[in-house]
């Protein structure tokens, strides 16, 4: 009751005209920002920052708060219809989102991605709000033996992602491991995989990797191929609305996307980008439609899109009870409330009990300001897709470019940028998928200090795998996850083969 | 105008500490801002080159936080500018940038070599620069830059889970004496070295100590709570929270003097027997063969930042303890801390076996 | 190119740079902890070789089967048409885009509609020259600057594309240069490279 009370409190102060006009100006803001390549969530708060100084804290925060939504959902649009994913949540949106732009679905991969985005975000922070600390402790069973089998699962179930050979996925991830270890050992400062370059030792930027990777080949392939090919791409353009189906098939994935995403984000460490990619995973997993997963499935929209937002509404759990940032955008909005001289952790709900509810209730306010300015905006977005298209893909170039000079500011920071274009050129003209790699770049940190953390723990030991009952539990789903598919699929063909033996 | 961006950037200054040392994850953050915090600086070093003559800075200074922001050097170089602002002790623009790598080693060696010279830069640095450079993982340490100044230090603290399984020290001195391998110790990289030369003036080798590497005070924190470590060990700031909270509690402290409260009953090392004193200092360094006129100008800078209002009252909120030399006190504090740490090394094989 | 080739190219390709990522391991310092840092990279090294080797020899032996089965059918099918085991997928088709490859588990039915025919492939020379410009672009960004290399930069993208419309491709690349270069300097203070013109 307290809460509710706390709560109503929060959102008093964040009703005022003023904070409804920060809230949306944020968004508007991180929307424009969000939009431009390179420049995801973190850069967005990064370059804003700034702005929000000299108001009062209620405010400034308020106004992140927006830009954060703002720029989450910007990202998605760029990765909808550039392929251009700003951060690793959207990576995953570029998957399908692309395919459906590119079959002039455009509108409906944005819409369903907002309307996801809100519905799973309202109700992450409705978790927050009301089960805080009974999920708190969730972060207090899971050490590094669970951690190391989740990342291990995650990138098992990444093989699983993408249409075809599963030799070609797996090699995908082991890219993705291969350049995710390159730069200083984590936990000896050591240099490892730099031949011999300090340049290296920073390891390579995701978003370079993921712009490199996704952006570069699309880009090049289409300028490539002349005027002559022009017709037999797209239909970018001639778009609908979401359609009844599309709202029929979003549905689910709202749902397990909200609940996958909140659960994974509250893992400190873990957060929102794991979450994306699971979505997508059970969503290709369970769909009645696999086949359409690859070719612009609204699932592989709706569900990730809904599991990123739930995410950093679960990420807020530890940073706001134990003050531990779950992500890299909490950790930069850990520094953003110490900047405001707040110190999340337990005590914060007690000290600084008028604060803490207003930002939670600007967090209600900022997504509803998200859907309210986005959603008439979709239109206006995929109208850009009607450009010529040597525009267009030139155009992408040049942002990704400055995407990665934001990031790096440096000739060798760009270089990466190409050399990782023509890898990713390389990479699909073989038929290895992007997506799996992109993942495994992000997991490998979490995956070898973990895996180094139970060893040193256990003294060599694998034992703690099944002595611990979490991790017992985790290997038993993920046999039960493996297995049981192969027996079903045994008996679905024995049925059938029964079936025309009968009928024949 | 063009460093707006950084120059109005308030730190509050109870900001959290962070881990000194960088880390990758932590470092995509940093490289963003450090990224925006350096081309507004690039820019203004365009805009102003070095000063001449007795207006010493005709144009911005950078101030360099070798690490990603919310750590300790970019708490302490956003704390340091504020205070500098705030008491109009310089009025030009100081711009604050990021400029995360190799646990500081990649802007200390650009800082030896291509901003050699320069009167527009600055930086913060510390112990862990010293233990890079002492595990020669680092051609440079501070001491072999322009020392402009030391400014405080911060102490460690090994700190053990409410109702774990120490009650004191010398339940956590006799556990490491029966298996250090069921003690594990959570660690960042660099903050090991106290722990290790603690182990041995406890009589347990130090190869021995079970050091399991942790990310700073969050991740720290989270292990103890749910059991894959015993024991943590970092600067103090990063328990403070959840040692108000009451989840953690303080075993010893390696500080030279008792602490200030509420800390004022944890048990220094060497009260204890154990002859462990090692903080964590942090200082200021400036390019190499920076013009004297430039190191006088900050010298006294802050000199007289070190003595305001606005940064005590920085230091206390951070627990801070003031270790404010300049000059010639500057260089032999540090050498001799830079010794301290070569020895450590050595001796307890950190820079093989960690 | 058949699937068969490209498989055995990209087999190739990933046990090659397998074993240079695993032989550059041994370029990292040992340490005495359990798990050294070089253990994870050695293990990804190893790896990539063991799945370009499996990649390249299972398109030997698709193929094999393949070309004895030809000589029934006299079909002119590829590796594709071989039946695989559950869920390990056909190899995919020469790369031109996933959308070619269907999800073994269901793509047997068929696809509906929704798949388009898959884009054409480029011409080789064509992808290079399109690279080579990009490279260069990246190249000289920063001595000549942000404007007069990426209008340059567009200028000869846009123009070896559609040359009649060289006005328009003109107007596009110096306005959209200028343009971004405001957002990005003025708005939102990510200084961009300036160059011969600063």
């Amino acid at each position: 009751m307290d809460t509710l009370i706390d709560l109503g409190g929060g959102f008093a102060s964040a009703l005022e005209p003023v904070s409804l006009a920060f809230a949306l100006l944020g968004v508007l803001l991180g929307t424009v920002v969000g939009v431009l390549p390179g420049i995801g969530p973190i850069s967005a708060i990064a370059i804003l920052i700034p702005v929000s100084f000299g108001m009062e804290p209620v405010h400034g925060l308020i106004l992140l708060c927006g830009i954060y939504y703002g720029s989450m959902y910007g990202g998605s649009i760029t990765a909808t219809l550039i392929k251009t994913p700003g951060e690793v949540a959207s990576a995953v949106t570029a998957i399908e989102g692309y395919e459906m732009a590119r079959r002039g679905r455009g509108k409906a991969a944005l819409a369903t991605a907002a309307i996801g985005s809100f519905l799973a975000g309202t109700l992450a922070i409705i978790g927050l709000t009301f089960l805080s600390p009974v999920l708190v402790k969730l972060a207090n069973v899971f050490g590094a033996t669970e951690y190391f089998l989740l990342m291990a699962t995650a990138l098992l179930l990444a093989s699983t992602m993408s249409a075809g050979s599963r030799a070609k996925a797996l090699i995908s991830i082991f890219i993705g491991l291969a350049v995710g270890l390159i730069g200083l050992d984590f936990q000896t400062g050591l240099p490892r995989q730099t031949f011999g370059m300090d340049l290296l030792s920073d390891g390579i930027d995701f978003t370079i990797f993921a712009m490199a990777l996704f952006a570069i080949p699309e880009a090049i392939r289409n300028l490539a191929l002349g005027r002559g090919a022009k017709d037999e791409i797209q239909s970018f353009g001639n778009d609908k609305w979401m359609t009844k189906e599309d709202w029929q098939r979003s549905a689910g994935p709202w749902a397990r996307g909200s609940v996958v995403g909140f659960i994974i984000g509250i893992l400190p460490g873990v957060g929102p980008s794991l979450a994306s990619f699971m979505s997508y995973i059970m969503e290709k997993r369970i769909s009645k439609r696999k086949d359409e997963f690859g070719h612009g499935a609204i699932e592989g929209v709706a569900g990730p899109e809904a599991a990123n937002n739930a995410g950093v509404g679960g990420a807020m759990i530890p940073l706001f009870s134990l003050g531990i940032p779950g992500s890299a955008t909490t950790a930069l909005l850990l520094f953003v409330f110490t900047m405001y001289g707040l110190q999340p952790g337990p005590l914060i709900f007690r000290d600084e009990t008028g604060l803490i509810w207003t930002i939670i209730a600007s967090m209600y306010i900022g997504n509803i300001a998200l859907i309210i300015l986005n959603l008439p905006l979709v239109g206006v977005f995929v109208k850009l897709l009607k450009m010529p298209k040597e525009i267009l893909f030139s155009s992408i170039l040049v942002l990704v470019v400055i995407g990665a000079y934001a990031i790096e500011f440096s000739l060798f920071g760009l270089m990466m940028l190409g050399i990782f274009g023509v890898i990713g050129y390389l990479m699909e003209k073989g038929g290895i998928p992007m997506a799996p790699a992109i993942l495994a770049l992000v997991l490998v940190p979490l995956l070898e200090d973990n895996f180094r953390r139970m060893l040193q723990i256990s003294g060599g030991s694998f034992a703690p795998l099944v002595t611990r009952p979490v991790s017992l539990s985790i290997i038993i789903l993920m046999v039960a996850g493996i297995i049981g598919p192969i027996i079903f699929r045994w008996w679905v063909s024995r049925r059938k083969l029964l079936a025309d033996v009968t009928v024949s | 105008m063009r460093s707006t961006t950084i120059t109005r950037t308030r730190t509050a200054a109870s900001a959290k500490e962070g881990s000194t040392s960088t880390r990758k994850r932590a470092a995509k953050i940093g490289a963003v801002l450090a990224s925006v915090a350096l081309v507004a600086a690039a820019c203004g070093n365009k805009a102003q080159p070095p000063g001449e003559g007795g207006d010493y800075p005709k144009g911005p200074v950078s101030v360099t936080a070798p690490a990603e922001p919310g750590s300790g050097w970019d708490t302490t170089a956003r704390a340091l500018v504020e205070a500098l602002q705030k008491e109009d002790i310089v009025s030009s623009p100081l711009p604050v940038q990021n400029k995360p790598g190799g646990t500081g080693c990649s802007w200390l060696t650009s800082m030896m070599q291509q901003e050699k010279g320069k009167d527009d830069q600055i930086a913060i640095t510390s112990l862990a620069s010293q233990t890079m450079k002492a595990r020669n993982l680092c051609e440079f340490g501070p001491e072999d830059t322009t020392l402009i100044a030391t400014l405080y230090v911060e102490d460690f603290m090994v700190v053990t889970p409410k109702d774990g399984d120490f009650n004191d020290l010398d339940a956590l001195v006799k556990a490491l004496k029966d298996d250090p391998q069921k003690v594990t110790v959570a660690a960042a990289g660099d903050d090991t070295l106290p722990f290790a030369l603690f182990a041995k003036e406890a009589g347990v080798d130090p190869a021995d100590i079970n050091f399991v590497n942790y990310d700073g005070g969050g991740e720290q924190t989270t292990a103890m709570l749910n059991g894959d470590a015993k024991v943590a060990i970092a600067g103090m700031s990063e328990f403070r929270s959840v040692i108000e909270a009451g989840d953690i509690e303080p075993l010893v402290t390696f500080a030279q003097e008792p602490l200030a409260a509420p800390f004022d009953t944890v048990p220094t090392a060497k009260d204890s027997g154990y002859d462990v004193t090692l903080g964590n200092w942090r200082g200021v360094y400036g390019p190499a063969e920076m013009p004297q006129e430039a190191v006088d100008f900050w010298a006294k800078a802050l000199e007289d930042v070190s003595k305001s209002d606005a940064w005590q009252e920085t230091l206390k909120n951070n627990q801070w303890a003031t270790e404010f030399h300049t000059g010639d006190d500057a260089q032999a504090y540090v050498d001799d801390a830079a010794k301290t740490v070569a020895e450590g090394v050595n001796e307890t094989d950190l820079g093989n076996s960690k | 190119m058949t699937a068969f080739r490209t498989d055995l190219i990209t087999g190739g390709a990933i046990a090659v740079i397998g074993a240079v990522y695993y032989i550059a391991t041994f370029s990292i310092q040992e340490t005495a902890n359990i798990v050294t840092p070089r253990t994870f990279p050695a293990i990804v090294g190893i790896g990539l070789i063991v799945l370009g080797l499996f990649l390249a020899g299972q398109a030997a032996v698709r193929h094999r089967k393949d070309t004895l089965a030809e000589a029934g059918t006299g079909s002119g099918g590829t590796a594709r048409t071989t039946p695989a085991r559950d869920g390990d997928g056909t190899a995919a088709s020469a790369g031109e885009s996933s959308l070619e490859t269907a999800d073994r588990s269901s793509g047997q039915e068929g696809v509906s509609g929704i798949v388009l025919e898959a884009p054409p492939e480029p011409q080789v020379r064509k992808v290079v020259f399109q690279f080579a410009l990009f490279f260069v672009y990246l190249a000289i960004l920063i001595p000549v600057g942000f404007l007069l290399s990426t209008a340059a930069f567009l200028m000869g993208l846009t123009s070896i594309y559609a040359p009649e419309k060289w006005i328009r491709n003109l107007i596009f690349s110096v306005l959209f240069a200028v343009v971004v270069y405001t957002a990005f300097v003025y708005g939102l203070a990510v200084y961009l490279p300036v160059g011969i013109l600063g």
